[in-house]
């Protein structure tokens, strides 16, 4: 079996790439792979059986997916990445892995909107939103609505997604809100971390002295407002017995200067610090070293944390939001503080935490142990291979859509009552060629 | 019995199965059935006009006209053949074979589509289903038959019928010359033999003649024509009448004809009927059911090598050339290969 593999690679930041890093070894054991990125160059020695090739817009040769067993692109909202994925994924029906279940702002990226499309973005929402869709498009292309509220509202993966011939999710919460709108084959399954061989032994942690603080760790792509860094900075300012705590930040940060000012007038400089982006080594000593580990997302746009699984590779005790996926966490693996009561949540979990460590600690230990039994890539693999052969069937269903599209494209024009009857005739005929698939 | 052949006609293209489709109803006139031609218009691309002609062809209604039943349907061509009627017999001259045979290999044109693959899944969908609907489905070839079973999972028999006008061939002294006469397109590999011809030791001369499906195909050729010196040895004649045409089968010394896996291949016939030889190719299809090699023709490897190795030896054995279009021709005869068979077969 060969599969295509649309993904983006080191050293572009997104987690994307460091999920397909990942995958990489595990899908070369059970077919050949060609990866298709969208970036000027990449930063991975392929494993055995996987070659890289670069596709910067749509394909002018459509021969080497057509002629492969699958096509896999991943979907993120990353349009440095993810623009020509998602035109090819328009075009040719292809498995989708959807990991952000709200493609709006890459729709958005793609069809630019503000230089020279408007009119072709605002039918895309009108198209999937109706009238009031696009009068809140026009008020955002007028600077009077924010891009988060329109994106809320209309998410917009029904244009990214195409015709899929099957879609693979991490999310249990995003399955019960696709279910309704998808009728093609919909995979399941959590979100893959590496292979079990893989995974760093676990350093075992203590309770520290009580003149040696705790540290705490936000870490990952905290560019977005939704990671919550101003308010734990905040809370921290604000929790009492904050020189119990050191803060590490690391990641890459648009408005670092900004957060260090906010720092500085918080009084937190000698209790943070910020790192920056760091390599994989540096950052696993520093994950090592933390005792807790803030992982908030809010509003969560229904997105699996990479970065959660990395947390429980190092049995590191976390705190998340009470939204999208992490609400669905048990409070054996994480402790979850509710969005609306965000800094009376972290501060009761501190003086828990600082009461007695040891709950929090074997709650990072039980992360682990639901790493290894579902989040690793042989899990992920072991489930993909049937499903992509479950997929090879709905070609014909995209035969029958297509179809169905250009009946209804054709008899547009024609009088509503020969309309019915002709819609009727040959949806009797579509169902008899493809009824069964 | 009223009998409507339902075939597909790409329009402005007049080749063999448009000829078959002619000649079937001759014949089924001539055995006293009233018999006339649906040709459904065809165009192939982009992909998803295929699956559109299909539904145009599963919404008519062929059972009766003017208030007369149609009694039998005979179908040729996908996707006509899946027009609906309640006594369907289908003798399949090709499936839609970007999809099957051709896929994946030069000739496919359907890969070149990013839609291509589902077009190509839902063809193989469609033909696994409706293809038995039929009460009984004849193939055109032995090839074309091996191909339903492999692609389809569909048994057929083959059922052979002679080319149109077979009673006006005739066989006249050889001259100089060997004779393609087929239709000009890259899967009839008119190139292979140019670039055969240009590696020959003798002075082998070739006549091709026959429409060409792209006016700049055939301009490419004879520009390779005259690239490879072939000038003096190599006349193309484009369309020739009828008459023309039994005239360079009559008095060429063998006939040439190396398509990639045709279905069944007039030429073949026509070839014997002349009393000529016939040149193939080891991958040319329905003509390797009728050539033995070196017995009533020459069997090569489709490679201009060793092509022109055997037209160098084929030119050089002038009565080699008699007696094996003479087996040939022996070979037919003994196959009682007429419409009349053909009509019975159909009818029954």
């Amino acid at each position: 079996m060969h599969i295509n593999w649309f993904s983006p690679l080191p050293p572009a930041r997104t987690d994307i790439s460091n999920y397909t890093t990942r995958l990489l070894p595990a899908l070369a054991n059970c077919c050949s792979v060609g990866v298709w990125v969208n970036q000027p160059d990449w930063d991975v020695n392929p494993p055995a059986g996987v070659s890289i090739n670069k596709v910067d817009s749509i394909p002018a040769d459509w021969r080497p997916f057509n002629y492969q067993d699958h096509n896999i692109i991943n979907l993120g909202n990353n349009a440095d990445y993810h623009s020509a994925f998602v035109k090819i994924a328009r075009k040719m029906p292809s498995v989708v892995i959807l990991h952000d279940p709200n493609l709006h702002e890459l729709v958005l990226n793609v069809i630019k909107p503000q230089a020279y499309n408007s009119e072709d973005y605002l039918h895309v929402l009108e198209t999937y939103g109706g009238s009031e869709a696009r009068l809140m498009g026009q008020q955002f292309l007028d600077a009077k609505l924010s891009i988060d509220t329109l994106a809320t509202a209309y998410p917009l993966w029904q244009w990214a997604l195409g015709n899929p011939l099957g879609v693979i999710i991490h999310n249990p919460q995003v399955l019960d809100y696709f279910r309704p709108h998808l009728d093609c084959p919909i995979l399941l399954t959590p979100l893959p971390y590496k292979s079990a061989a893989q995974l760093r032994v676990v350093r075992q942690r203590q309770p520290r002295a009580p003149h040696d603080a705790y540290r705490l760790i936000i870490f990952g792509f905290l560019n977005s407002p939704n990671r919550r860094l101003r308010n734990v900075l905040h809370a921290l300012a604000e929790y009492p017995r904050r020189n119990r705590f050191y803060l590490d930040i690391v990641g890459d940060i648009k408005q670092a200067d900004d957060y260090k000012k906010l720092v500085n007038q918080l009084g937190l400089n000698q209790m943070v610090n910020f790192h920056g982006f760091v390599r994989e080594e540096r950052l696993c000593k520093l994950l090592d070293e933390a005792d807790l580990a803030i992982n908030l997302r809010y509003p969560s746009r229904g997105e699996s944390s990479g970065s959660q699984l990395r947390i429980w590779e190092h049995a590191l005790p976390s705190v998340v939001s009470g939204d999208g996926w992490y609400s669905a966490l048990p409070d054996s693996v994480v402790t979850t503080i509710a969005p609306d009561d965000e800094t009376a949540g972290l501060h009761r979990l501190w003086d828990a935490f600082l009461a007695n460590p040891l709950p929090y600690y074997d709650q990072g230990k039980q992360g682990r142990i639901r790493l290894e039994a579902e989040h690793t890539v042989e899990v992920f693999t072991k489930r993909l291979v049937p499903f992509l052969e479950e997929t090879n069937r709905w070609r014909g269903r995209v035969c029958a859509a297509d179809l169905c599209s250009g009946v209804g494209r054709y008899l547009s024009g024609f009088p509503e009552a020969s309309q019915l009857l002709l819609k009727e005739r040959c949806a009797r005929e579509i169902h008899t060629l493809f009824g069964d698939v | 019995m009223k009998i409507l052949i339902a075939t597909t006609q790409v329009p402005f293209i007049d080749g063999g199965a448009e000829r078959h489709a002619r000649s079937l109803r001759s014949a089924l006139i001539r055995a006293g059935h009233e018999a006339d031609i649906a040709a459904i218009p065809f165009k192939w691309y982009p992909p998803e006009r295929i699956m559109e002609h299909l539904l145009a062809c599963r919404l008519l209604d062929v059972t009766e006209t003017c208030g007369t039943k149609i009694d039998r349907v005979i179908g040729l061509k996908f996707p006509a053949y899946h027009i609906q009627h309640p006594d369907k017999v289908l003798w399949v001259l090709h499936q839609h074979r970007g999809a099957f045979d051709l896929w994946s290999g030069p000739n496919c044109d359907l890969g070149h589509y990013p839609n291509g693959r589902a077009i190509r899944d839902g063809i193989d969908h469609v033909e696994k289903k409706l293809l038995g609907e039929a009460g009984a489905v004849y193939a055109n070839s032995k090839n074309v038959a091996t191909r339903l079973e492999k692609y389809s999972g569909i048994a057929s028999t083959p059922l052979y019928h002679p080319p149109e006008g077979a009673e006006r061939f005739y066989c006249s002294d050889a001259g100089d010359y060997f004779y393609y006469p087929s239709r000009i397109c890259v899967m009839k590999r008119q190139e292979l033999v140019l670039r055969a011809l240009a590696e020959c030791k003798a002075d082998v001369r070739v006549i091709f003649s026959g429409h060409p499906d792209s006016p700049d195909y055939y301009n490419e050729l004879k520009t390779l024509t005259t690239r490879l010196k072939l000038d003096q040895r190599v006349q193309w004649l484009g369309a020739v009448s009828e008459e023309d045409k039994l005239r360079l089968y009559a008095e060429s010394r063998a006939i040439l004809y190396v398509p990639i896996d045709e279905d069944y291949g007039y030429i073949t016939l026509e070839s014997f009927l002349a009393g000529k030889p016939l040149i193939c190719c080891t991958d040319s299809g329905g003509p390797l059911e009728f050539i033995e090699d070196s017995v009533n023709g020459w069997v090569s490897e489709p490679t201009p090598g060793h092509l022109a190795k055997i037209l160098d030896e084929a030119w050089n054995q002038r009565s080699a050339c008699k007696a094996f279009g003479m087996a040939g021709n022996a070979k037919l005869n003994a196959m009682d290969i007429t419409w009349k068979k053909v009509v019975s077969t159909l009818t029954k």
